[in-house]
């Protein structure tokens, strides 16, 4: 079945072709979604809003962009208002932890590279410090950079994806590239002795 | 090149991304500063990180789910869905019910107020009537009172 075959099943409400979208794109929308999320309940229940949001809205699918480029949209478009709402939960953060002991909480946050213990996790703490450089940046640049790095896109697609202009996604990307350097720069000079 | 000129081009050396004449001078940089060298190598090494890292494929159970998802929404009844000026408008005759009661309600209000403050309109005549009426009232008690009591 190909993607034309596959729109008007899915337009015509075919069972079938629901199922064969969902085989033939859950990693795609999964794996995207977490980029974004980093937490693997998290990207599956946003991934099964976005087919959701696919079963929903398929009569509204203009087929001249192709469906991948529709799902990537829709995903990076749920996870990113899924990361709006968790982030507001800072409302509800406990006092001791917004008044409490700072070197408790920068343990919690940074990675330290001069610890024994933390050598043997040097994976998880480059992702780490990766990730927390990443959510510096603003949204646009956040969902260029991840799009492009993350889940390998091209910047033309990631254009298209974002509903810009190639020179656009150029831009985002160069700016976010400097922002996360300076970011790296300043945790690794924090924890160099 | 000095170390605050290195470190605005590191992310990008590690990337691939600079044309060799300013590679050339960066490398020349590292090579002498220990420091730079240092920083340079983490963002490299982190960068190498993400390229190691392994793709995320959905669980197995997930097909699953969505198949049951879709029988779901598939056997829900279909509501009528209005369109945005149809939505809005419905709100229309609650605003006039609305604007009516208000105005019925002033309107009675200053009927019933206007007897005593009215001093041009019907409200006047009927409370100049009314004042009159107790007035007398009033007055043909107090002679009554005074004349036949003591007459008696």
């Amino acid at each position: 079945m190909n993607d034309q075959e596959l729109i008007e099943g899915l337009k015509n409400n075919n069972q079938q072709a629901f199922r064969f979208l969902v085989e033939r794109y859950q990693d795609l929308v999964v794996s995207t979604c977490f980029t974004f999320l980093r937490d693997r309940d998290d990207a599956h229940d946003i991934a099964q809003e976005v087919f959701i949001e696919v079963y929903k809205s398929i009569g509204r699918f203009r087929q001249d962009a192709a469906i991948s480029t529709w799902l990537y949209r829709i995903a990076a478009n749920k996870s990113l208002n899924f990361l709006r709402r968790h982030n507001n939960r800072w409302l509800f953060i406990p006092l001791e932890k917004l008044f409490g002991n700072e070197v408790a909480e920068k343990k919690l946050t940074e990675p330290d590279f001069t610890k024994s213990e933390d050598k043997e996790h040097e994976f998880d703490i480059r992702i780490r410090m990766m990730h927390k450089a990443i959510d510096k940046l603003p949204e646009s640049q956040k969902t260029a950079f991840t799009l492009h790095k993350f889940n390998y896109l091209p910047y033309k697609e990631v254009a298209e994806i974002m509903e810009t202009s190639l020179p656009a996604v150029e831009s985002l990307i160069h700016r976010a590239k400097k922002k996360i350097q300076s970011e790296l720069i300043r945790m690794i000079e924090k924890q160099t002795p | 090149m000095n170390c605050k000129e290195a470190k605005q081009h590191m992310f990008f050396l590690a990337e691939g991304e600079i044309d060799p004449g300013l590679s050339d001078a960066m490398h020349k940089h590292l090579a002498g500063c220990s420091g730079c060298n240092h920083v340079y190598e983490e963002i490299r090494q982190t960068l190498h990180t993400l390229s190691d890292r392994k793709e995320t494929k959905a669980d197995p159970w997930f097909a699953a789910r969505m198949e049951q998802t879709f029988r779901e929404l598939q056997s829900e009844p279909e509501y009528v869905v209005f369109s945005p000026a149809i939505r809005y408008l419905r709100f229309v005759p609650v605003a006039a019910s609305f604007l009516l009661a208000l105005y019925l309600g002033i309107h009675i209000g200053s009927e019933i107020s206007g007897r005593h403050t009215d001093t041009n309109g019907v409200g006047a005549i009927v409370s100049e009537q009314f004042d009159d009426l107790i007035s007398d009232q009033i007055y043909q008690r107090s002679f009554e009172t005074f004349f036949l009591t003591n007459g008696e």
